[in-house]
């Protein structure tokens, strides 16, 4: 465990200090704070509030600021249009099925835990506005494991290997200038290396399977071109709910 | 190395980009960092300041109901007799939550929980609010592995949930005096998180003690010494020392560093962590609470567990936010049979008006460990009702 804090640990401060680097060049170019930054910076040690209840926060730390923008309303930021894009990242997704698995003439499910890392590239087609509208590409790897509860079958599966391709159109929306949130379609093709011990006698289902769903997809953007993707994503035919996490980079 | 726990490095690597809060720490989105702005107690949750009460209403809350008034006037409204002036010396408060829950939906039974009805008061002794005395008692639903069985002791349904005196003693320096919760890690909503409940600072945890909180612009340390739940019989009172330190990186993104070591007859707990709170855009935020857990029973050995919360939330229009979370937890890291604990959930958090806030989250749960084992996750339904006055 002390390896994995260590591990964790490392990784943070290699990415922190290209992203404070990023940040720290992103300030020199100096964009004027938001109104609501300017006041609520004076309120890291709060002022007293004033004996009137609740008067407006705004009025409470800087009330010549505050009447002077709701009088004047702020001219309406030129929005940057989104332009396509490509993107290449890399994600860890783990998810729950039901397998068949036959023994002679004896029949069971077993529920698996999928686990594993997919690569990612997608093209991200621009439309009107905040809208955009990429097509991922994931080819991913990774390891299954379960064992049977029934009577008659009871053998384990440990790290068994499976491969997975999927494409996925998607539609999103720039929320704010930092966050996109949309829909995906997951078409996904999976084939599992069953690795079986022969004189078991064993037989699994869903040595390859095709897979359609729907996913959620939400994107928090560090820098212009490093993204935090995570979708949550619900394959039909595998009757499985897919989370998954990554990393993603602009080119 | 398991992909969960790479999937929550990932997670915990993105923390030193982001940006942090407490109470709502997720309200570091929209700027604001310290818990004092907005709450009497300055660690988060209670009852709300009157500048609280008017962030929550002109700022945070949607508009439902409000027609074409101004902020200000909003505002002026979020009393607790909406626009009636009270005396300047008394804010009293109502506050109620209701879940409505089910497990593996659609499911038959849907089991509902008042989970809170509070009535507080905070009463100021000067109009500088220097000296202040701030009370809640309240509705402490008894839990349900316990409520049905005859044999079992049941704790009271009705107690008080903090009772303290604030001395403002300097420009940067608060006292508290009293009983509150422990001051340790961030304070989230949700107190069936990991990162409370497996840590001991759930709903029902609170403590008698004293509490020093130094706040500058760009930091904040809270020490809190504390002697036990003074209504909790002698041999159960965990007595100890905690602290938070919190440190601003750069505006809306604050790091910190906690801990808590504390003992009764029975059991030693020790309890150390990293927090992270990074707000973005405009109401978005990333949280981070990462720490390791060691409980001693008496004659035992020791156990050394480690717990994670994360949490990315979302604005999608004025009053209404998405978020997801995702958690981990393990009881002793020491045994390789050991399993992990793992829940990652989605959800809407909204506040449609001032003074509503309706809650929705889905969470699914995975144990996993080395055992070749599957144990069927499960899903839960959570939709959530909170009325306050």
């Amino acid at each position: 465990m002390v390896k994995i804090f260590s591990a964790i640990l490392i990784f943070s401060l290699a990415l922190s200090s290209s992203a404070f680097a990023q940040k720290k060049s992103a300030k020199k170019k100096a964009r004027p704070a938001p109104r609501a930054t300017q006041t609520k910076t004076q309120t890291a040690v709060p002022a007293p509030v004033p004996a009137p209840e609740t008067p407006a926060p705004i009025q409470t730390s800087a009330p010549e600021e505050a009447q002077s923008e709701t009088a004047a309303p702020a001219p309406t930021r030129a929005r940057k249009a989104i332009s396509s894009f490509s993107q290449f990242g890399m994600n860890f997704s783990f998810w729950q099925e039901t397998i068949g698995a036959k023994k002679g003439s004896a029949e069971t499910d077993i529920r698996a835990l999928f686990q594993g890392v997919n690569f990612r590239y997608a093209y991200n087609s621009a439309m009107s506005g905040r809208w955009r509208n990429p097509y991922f590409m994931d080819l991913g790897f990774g390891f299954v494991k379960g064992k049977g509860t029934a009577a008659t079958i009871q053998d384990e599966l440990k790290s068994q290997p499976w491969t997975n391709f999927s494409l996925t159109p998607a539609l999103i929306y720039r929320t704010t200038e930092v966050s996109d949130f949309g829909f995906g379609l997951p078409l996904a093709y999976r084939m599992i290396q069953w690795k079986l011990n022969e004189a078991s006698g064993l037989e699994m289902d869903k040595k390859s399977s095709l897979s359609a769903g729907i996913s959620m997809i939400h994107i928090n953007r560090f820098t212009n071109s490093a993204f935090l993707t995570l979708a949550l994503a619900h394959q039909i035919n595998w009757n499985a709910t897919v989370w998954s996490l990554g990393l993603d980079f602009k080119f | 190395m398991p992909a969960y726990l790479l999937f929550f490095a990932i997670i915990f690597a993105s923390l030193f980009h982001a940006k942090q809060a407490r109470a709502y720490p997720e309200f570091i989105g929209y700027k604001y960092s310290s818990c004092m702005t907005c709450h009497y107690n300055g660690q988060g949750n209670g009852p709300l300041t009157d500048y609280g009460r008017g962030v929550w209403a002109a700022e945070i809350a949607g508009r439902l109901g409000s027609g074409k008034k101004s902020a200000e006037e909003i505002s002026e409204g979020s009393g607790f007799l909406w626009g009636v002036p009270m005396p300047w010396w008394l804010r009293p408060g109502i506050k109620a939550r209701n879940l409505a829950m089910q497990t593996n939906p659609p499911a038959k039974e849907t089991r509902t929980v008042l989970m809170q009805l509070d009535t507080s008061v905070a009463i100021h002794f000067d109009e500088d609010q220097k000296y202040i005395f701030v009370a809640s008692y309240g509705y402490a639903p008894v839990p349900q592995k316990i409520k049905n069985d005859p044999k079992a002791e049941k704790p009271k349904e009705w107690i008080s949930r903090e009772h303290y005196f604030r001395w403002q003693t300097s420009e940067n320096l608060w006292l508290y005096f009293g009983m509150t919760d422990k001051v340790y890690g961030i304070r989230i909503v949700d107190h069936t998180a990991f990162s409370r409940l497996k840590t001991g600072i759930a709903q029902n945890d609170q403590t008698h003690g004293v509490i020093a909180q130094y706040i500058q612009p760009t930091w904040e340390f809270t020490l809190h010494g504390f002697g036990g739940n003074m209504f909790q019989e002698t041999d159960l009172r965990q007595k100890g020392v905690s602290f938070l330190y919190d440190y601003e990186i750069r505006e809306a993104w604050r790091v910190g560093l906690t801990g808590l070591a504390s003992s009764n007859t029975y059991k030693k707990n020790t309890r150390y962590g990293l927090t992270n709170r990074y707000g973005f855009g405009e109401g978005s935020a990333l949280l981070y609470d990462l720490g390791l857990i060691e409980d001693v029973l008496k004659g035992q050995k020791p156990k050394k567990g480690y717990y994670f919360y994360s949490e990315a939330m979302q604005k999608l229009v004025r009053g209404y936010h998405l978020f997801f979370t995702g958690q981990a937890w393990k009881a002793d890291m020491s045994t390789s049979d050991g399993v992990d604990t793992v829940s990652t959930g989605v959800g809407l958090l909204m506040f449609p008006m001032h003074r509503f806030e309706f809650r929705f989250e889905v969470v699914n749960s995975n144990t996993i460990g080395t055992s070749s084992v599957v144990t069927r996750d499960t899903w839960q339904a959570l939709a959530q009702i909170h009325l306050s006055l």
